[in-house]
């Protein structure tokens, strides 16, 4: 359903997640690590990993706020179960979140692969040997790969791939990836770039695979070092020797007492240190320190004493 | 501490232990009356049935709230932990939302949730069902699909399957997979029928993944399973034999798919289905070389496609039959079956699988020594795989298109082809094919006399071919350059010379009794 957002509704839902951020309590060594991943080429992901209402996501945008008051470009892609990004969703989410003026030839290809009635404006080389014109047809007004000054193209949006191509699907998804990593080189050229994907449990299979086996391979190769991916969900990255080192690896742990009473703290400040800690007891055990449950019994104790 | 705030604490302490103590399910709904209290605990209950909610869905959820009430309900739900922000967008957390759920789908609270479904449904009913609809549309169709299998399951469940099927036709497994996950939030509530039903398109994904493993697993577990229906049996045991035989264990296949012909022979609600069942046992019989069973079974797989309302794959049957008569070596046969599977291939647009029949009709060609038919074939398949950017593909065609055109003494030409494919093979890093490819151009050349250039060929190929484990094929290659080396012990003259010595003495014995 699409409804028109108000401004008082925008307002309001911007303001409780301000709210929710001045909030936040501990996290503060994966917050560190987050900052180290940023300042050194030493770790190239951070992976943030943990069971359900252990506050990933609550994380996750205290990081995405750090990026915006560090000035650092991002784009974020979040899984839903009624929104199951493919790759071509992540890379067009992407695309999109960091600027499609760097990636014309990324969309160039997208288009020429989901529209029969699509010329193609760049040259399109597939993986062959010998000489034939895979494009016939195409518009070339390029002899080579790259951006077509002038002239923004526009992606079509359409999410099924045409079928009259004598084309592999998986020899699509790699030119278009490596069209989608020329441009990422491209838009990250001259600063950092933060991609943060949230909720990838939720990811296929065949996404996931291609994220690791493809996507992240490249940052691992050194072709985009100004680039930094933020993994985060209940999903632990892979138990690979090869890739540990290039991972900063960040699993959640439940809530102790003290950050139970900060929160507290935070939610109530009227409340006395006494009742503080006698409070955080009571909700720690049930909650077993998970941040999501420890908020909503938080709730519900301020909706109790104020009806009272 | 006061006497009031002993009180709010005894309170939460009794909330805190009725809801630890409650079920699983229940400690959500006690925790949502605590929350915002009766009427509105409700609706923020109903708020776990979709997905994600706004202002305006609140009204869908519960009819009778006013567009203030609505408004107000927003902004208090909005201000709960429970609760995640996206713009406008609201959700539930899923530590809580799954639950909830589950406690809907109870038959206490079923009647209401049905009708809460039915409304979502209608809500999200999409107006556009076009199949290049762009990804605007995708999510409302998915969410309208998902609240309709709440409303009326078989009704929801038929579009499920539809929409599964749209989506494999277009390659596109990562939808399959969350339609499958978004159904399979209703299995509670599902007949054992759709249950049945939603595994066999689960095992259908994990065959389109490979994973055999997996799809093995389902297959089997509709096989035993009393509630599936027998012609979803057949279907799971056709399916079943085709993933054992990618696992290699064709003898097994046979043995299952054998099963799955006797039980739809004579069930005419199976007759749709038969040409898959006979095209599967046909190819495992030829897998095994028991080519007379396979070429009956696949002749009676086409006349079952002839009579059947499904789509049948004509062209996979005729170039299985093809495949047949070429290892029966009867060319002309295995040449119009081939032809045949073109006919199809062309009339569906299919032009991945072309190259491939392409290329076994090349081969057929071959085998009649119709060397120029056989070089169209084998140009045409290059052609298709280089579209296709298929390089494994373009490497063998172009090493059998070398053999054709060195057998019409086009040795230049064949030349060129198997440089090409070794350049290929190496660029792929498979040193076998490699291998086999330069001890052929080493033969070549050795043909040409060029005896330096064979040599260094031969002993490449032979380290390659050993190197991968073909140790056959390195001795063959080195028994050429061992061959080569003996031939080059001597020069040509010095060979002449050595024939000529017996004539010299016979000669000279000849003269002598002459003079004598």
């Amino acid at each position: 359903m699409s409804v028109p957002i108000t401004v008082a509704t925008a307002t309001l839902s911007r303001r409780v997640v301000e709210r929710r951020l001045a909030e936040f309590v501990d996290r503060d060594s994966e917050m560190r690590q987050f900052q180290a991943v940023l300042q050194s080429d030493d770790k190239l992901i951070m992976a943030v990993h943990g069971g359900s209402g252990i506050g990933k996501t609550s994380l996750l945008l205290r990081m995405i706020h750090e990026c915006a008051l560090g000035g650092i470009r991002k784009a974020e892609v979040v899984w839903t179960d009624t929104n199951p990004h493919d790759y071509m969703a992540v890379l067009r989410k992407i695309r999109d979140d960091l600027g499609v003026e760097h990636f014309q030839a990324f969309t160039d290809l997208i288009n020429y692969f989901t529209d029969a009635e699509y010329r193609p404006k760049l040259e399109v080389t597939l993986n062959v040997h010998g000489q034939i014109a895979v494009g016939a047809g195409m518009q070339v007004t390029q002899s080579s790969v790259g951006d077509v000054s002038g002239v923004v193209i526009r992606d079509n949006m359409i999410v099924v791939q045409r079928q009259d191509l004598a084309i592999s699907v998986e020899e699509r998804r790699d030119q278009l990836t490596t069209r989608f990593i020329a441009g990422l080189g491209a838009a990250s050229k001259a600063s950092l770039v933060v991609i943060f994907l949230d909720a990838i449990e939720k990811m296929s299979e065949i996404t996931y695979k291609w994220l690791w086996e493809r996507l992240l391979e490249e940052l691992r190769s050194g072709s985009l070092p100004n680039v930094r991916f933020l993994l985060c969900g209940q999903r632990p990255p892979p138990d690979d020797r090869d890739w540990a080192m290039f991972i900063a690896r960040a699993e959640l742990q439940p809530l102790g007492l003290q950050d139970v009473a900060m929160y507290i703290g935070k939610r109530a400040p009227n409340v006395s240190d006494a009742m503080r800690v006698e409070l955080a007891k009571m909700i720690l055990g049930p909650t077993r320190g998970r941040p999501t449950e420890v908020a909503a019994a938080v709730d519900a104790y301020l909706a109790m004493s104020s009806s009272s | 501490m006061s006497s009031e705030a002993d009180g709010s604490l005894a309170a939460f302490k009794r909330l805190l232990d009725h809801a630890s103590s409650d079920a699983e399910e229940l400690a959500p709904v006690t925790f949502t009356e605590a929350l915002v209290g009766g009427t509105r605990a409700n609706v923020l209950r109903r708020c776990a049935i979709p997905h994600e909610f706004n202002c305006e869905m609140l009204r869908v959820l519960e009819p009778s709230l006013t567009a203030e009430e609505a408004s107000r309900c927003y902004d208090r739900f909005l201000e709960l932990s429970i609760i995640q922000v996206r713009g406008e967008v609201l959700s539930m957390h899923e530590r809580w939302r799954k639950p909830l759920f589950k406690w809907w789908l109870r038959p206490e609270n079923y009647a209401e949730f049905a009708e809460v479904s039915r409304r979502l449904a209608a809500n999200f009913l999409a107006t556009d069902r076009r199949e290049d609809a762009g990804s605007e549309v995708e999510p409302t169709l998915r969410k309208h699909l998902y609240h309709l299998i709440g409303a009326d399951p078989p009704a929801g469940f038929t579009m499920f399957k539809s929409l599964c099927r749209r989506a494999r036709r277009q390659w596109r497994f990562t939808e399959c997979a969350a339609l499958i996950k978004l159904v399979s939030d209703y299995l509670p509530i599902l007949p054992e029928e759709l249950k049945a039903s939603l595994a066999y398109q689960e095992g259908k994904l994990a065959s389109d993944l490979r994973d055999w493993g997996r799809a093995e697993e389902l297959f089997r577990g509709l096989d035993s399973n009393a509630f599936a229906p027998i012609e979803l049996r057949i279907a799971a045991l056709t399916r079943l034999g085709h993933a054992l035989r990618e696992q290699g264990r064709v003898s097994e296949a046979i043995q299952i798919l054998t099963r799955a012909e006797s039980a739809a022979t004579g069930l005419p609600s199976a007759n749709r289905m038969s040409w898959r069942v006979l095209l599967e046992l046909g190819e495992s019989y030829r897998d095994v070389s028991q080519l007379e069973d396979a070429e009956r079974t696949l002749l009676a797989s086409i006349e079952a496609a002839r009579s059947s309302i499904d789509q049948p794959d004509c062209a996979v049957i005729y170039n299985s039959l093809g495949t047949v008569y070429l290892k029966r070596r009867e060319s002309l046969l295995a040449i119009n079956a081939f032809r045949a599977s073109l006919e199809h291939l062309e009339r569906e647009g299919d032009l991945l699988q072309t190259g491939q029949v392409q290329n076994n009709l090349a081969l057929a060609y071959s085998e009649q020594l119709d060397w120029q038919a056989a070089e169209r074939a084998f140009a045409k398949s290059l052609e298709l795989k280089r579209q296709a950017g298929d390089l494994l593909g373009q490497g063998l065609a172009l090493q059998n298109l070398s053999r054709v055109q060195t057998a019409q003494d086009k040795v230049d030409e064949g030349i060129a082809s198997v440089k090409e494919a070794i350049a290929i093979f190496t660029e792929l890093k498979d040193a076998r094919r490699a291998g086999v490819a330069k001890h052929t151009l080493g033969k070549l050349l050795r043909n040409l006399g060029d005896t330096d250039g064979a040599g260094a060929l031969f002993k490449e190929a032979s380290a390659l071919l050993e190197a991968s484990g073909d140790a056959d094929r390195a001795a063959a290659a080195r028994a050429d350059l061992n061959e080569l080396k003996h031939k080059v012990g001597l020069p040509w003259w010095a060979w002449v010379a050595v024939a000529l010595i017996p004539v010299v003495i016979v000669a000279l014995v000849i003269a002598v009794w002459l003079a004598a």
